[in-house]
């Protein structure tokens, strides 16, 4: 079915076309939910109230202007975020300097974990810096974009991404010496 | 490009295309459970029901209201019809009285006084009727006395209804057609009195020398049996009036429920009003009236915060004080605001860290909504001069809400604002239709039949809440002055 026909059917109430919808993109979404979640049951919880978003604004979708696949992630990483503001979000200051030598190489390791493995990794993040993580090297914001997505300033995201990535790194040790 | 950027870029291709697969797993981890759909359609299907609840409401307030304002027509127009009809019947009744009361002491044999209310015109024609007829009569406007030649019918020759208040053609009353008052009241030599003929009331100007029969007789009047006319509705009665309307708004909200503790104060201040209306005028005092209104609503929340300080990310600002960021979530009566505090500390003062820091801080809201009142208006007045009362329910539909922060005023003395701003508030819980009801007084002056300036004071208050989530319910307020324009159509 195509994403008109779908946008179509789910806007005439058709629950039907919802489910379809919803069985398109669920993967999808739910990887990007778990990605910002500390757990699955979270990311469940994020993934719903993202599709209810995605449900009420769906008049707003124009088919001319991009597509559904894209419009879905935007509305679902949105409205995560949102929720995610709302838990009054703790950019945490934790001291990170004796990682600072272990940045490097971390590539090679990541090259042989898997996606649940990664997602698990960036799940066990403190908050602040999962978000500008995940923002940063996967959906591929700048710091002026996460600054402002955030409400904090671009220092403030840069110093995030850099104490995410040593956090990362030290996990990525513990867990390959493990 | 240094070779940490290079390295990011790296890191960053390589999880990309790691997490580039979104098949689902065989195990299943990255598949989410059947209770999320379950949850979602439950959800929609809720929403569809209150949707549904609501379109079902607004229908059913809608009849009521349309239902209420006919009746009331209805009622006002069959008033003025049977207060007419009763009047009517208490002077024939008083007539018809006077009548049987002179019939009873007469000997209408021996009658030879002329009729009296009969006009110069009416005798004229009177005369010319009997001219043509062959009847047998005394001289002079007497009536006659009993002859066996006289046909046993009155001939009536100018009837006159109250409806056109002209003198219709002379007819004869047959034996079929003739109502029996008519003939008695011929009989009884009595001036003209009006009867109940083809559900009309008729007054009756009869020749003074009709040939009639059993002039020997006493005259026996029928019982008074007038039905009521069937009443008719006026037509022509609705009319409609357009009009223009302009003003000021003073308004406010009401919250009920918790207002979070954080909120010190909320005010109220001046929004605008205008836009056109229609009024569908049923009689002359009763009217119902619609329309489309632009209006804006303003409202200025005050915060007292208290934020703990820190010194942990602080850097240092180009002008040698430090910095630091703040994110705050204040809440409002709209929504939820995301506020961002840059916070400056004077270079050669200290702060200990965790010491309280009092912020006041306000936000004005500035709400455009669409308004539609529906309200019945009685109008009285004299000449030109009309006052009108009205009430009635006003659903108004918010269009957008743009806001702005003030300054942020430090109470401490060694931190002061470097920068405040606040992001688009969550409007999740922001209930973008609200009906409020209305009440309110207009003078009006009518500067021709046609067109009238107005002079209009409404206070409305909502009846259901623009903004309510688990602690507190949010409910607009407003008091409107404003002028119109009225045109008659």
């Amino acid at each position: 079915m195509t994403d008109e026909l779908l946008v179509k059917g789910c806007l005439r109430g058709s629950s039907q076309h919802q489910q379809a919808l919803y069985e398109k993109y669920k993967v999808e979404m739910f990887m990007l939910c778990l990605r910002y979640a500390k757990d699955r049951a979270e990311a469940e919880d994020y993934l719903q109230d993202g599709f209810m978003q995605v449900f009420k604004d769906l008049r707003q979708f124009n088919v001319s202007k991009g597509s559904l696949q894209g419009w879905v992630r935007k509305v679902i990483l949105n409205k995560t975020l949102m929720q995610l503001r709302k838990k009054r979000l703790q950019f945490a200051t934790g001291d990170v300097s004796e990682y600072a030598n272990q940045i490097s190489g971390s590539e090679n390791i990541i090259s042989m974990l898997s996606a649940q493995e990664i997602i698990q990794l960036i799940q066990q993040l403190p908050e602040g810096y999962q978000v500008v993580f995940n923002l940063f090297m996967i959906e591929g914001y700048s710091h002026r974009e996460i600054a402002e997505q955030l409400g904090i300033s671009e220092n403030t995201s840069k110093s995030q991404l850099r104490k995410a990535r040593m956090a990362l790194q030290q996990r990525i040790t513990e867990l390959v010496s493990a | 490009m240094s070779d940490q950027d290079k390295n990011i870029n790296e890191t960053r291709d390589l999880l990309r295309k790691k997490l580039a697969d979104q098949r689902a797993a065989d195990s299943g981890w990255n598949v989410p459970s059947d209770t999320v759909w379950t949850g979602i359609s439950e959800e929609l299907k809720a929403e569809k029901n209150t949707a549904k609840k609501i379109d079902r409401q607004y229908l059913l307030l809608a009849m009521i209201a349309l239902l209420v304002s006919m009746l009331f027509m209805q009622e006002c127009s069959n008033k003025r019809a049977v207060n007419k009809v009763q009047g009517e019947m208490q002077e024939l009744k008083k007539s018809f009285d006077e009548l049987k009361k002179n019939c009873e002491q007469k000997d209408v044999s021996k009658v030879e006084t002329p009729t009296t209310g009969l006009s110069s015109t009416n005798i004229a024609t009177e005369e010319k009727a009997i001219s043509s007829a062959a009847v047998n009569r005394p001289a002079g406007r007497s009536f006659p006395k009993k002859t066996d030649e006289m046909p046993p019918y009155a001939k009536v020759v100018s009837v006159r209804t109250n409806s056109s208040e002209k003198q219709t053609e002379a007819r004869t009353f047959s034996e079929t057609t003739a109502p029996p008052l008519t003939l008695n009241l011929a009989a009884a030599d009595q001036p003209p009195a009006p009867f109940v003929f083809d559900r009309k009331i008729h007054h009756v100007n009869v020749l003074p020398q009709l040939p009639f029969s059993n002039l020997d007789h006493p005259v026996t009047l029928p019982e008074l049996d007038l039905a009521i006319p069937k009443v008719k509705r006026s037509t022509g009665a609705i009319s409609l009036i357009a009009s223009m309307y302009a003003g000021v708004s003073r308004t406010g909200n009401q919250l009920k429920g918790e207002k979070p503790s954080i909120i010190s104060n909320q005010k109220s201040s001046w929004g605008q009003r205008a836009g056109l209306g229609l009024e569908v005028v049923f009689t002359p005092k009763w009217s119902l009236e619609t329309g489309l209104q632009y209006a804006t609503h303003q409202l200025q929340t005050d915060y007292q915060l208290e934020v703990p300080y820190t010194q942990m990310d602080e850097y240092l600002h180009d002008d040698g004080n430090y910095d630091n960021h703040y994110n705050h979530s204040l809440p409002s009566s709209m929504g939820d605001y995301p506020a961002l505090f840059v916070l400056s500390r004077t270079s050669d003062e200290t702060v200990e860290e965790g010491e309280t820091m009092n912020l006041d801080l306000s936000i004005r809201q500035r709400t455009r909504f669409l308004s539609m009142p529906i309200r019945l208006r009685y109008g009285f007045g004299k000449g030109n001069f009309q006052v009108g009362v009205k009430g009635g329910i006003v659903a108004n539909r918010t269009l957008s809400i743009s806001s702005e922060a003030t300054e942020l005023v430090s109470h401490h003395d060694a931190i002061h604002q470097r920068h405040t701003s606040i992001g688009d508030p969550t409007f999740d819980n922001l209930k973008k239709t609200t009906f409020d009801y209305s009440v309110g007084l207009d003078a009006r002056y009518f500067v021709t039949p046609r067109m009238s300036v107005s002079l209009e004071s409404t206070y409305q208050q909502g009846i259901t809440p623009i903004y309510q989530d688990e602690s507190v319910k949010n409910y607009f307020r407003s008091g409107n002055l404003g002028v119109g324009l009225q045109y008659r159509f």
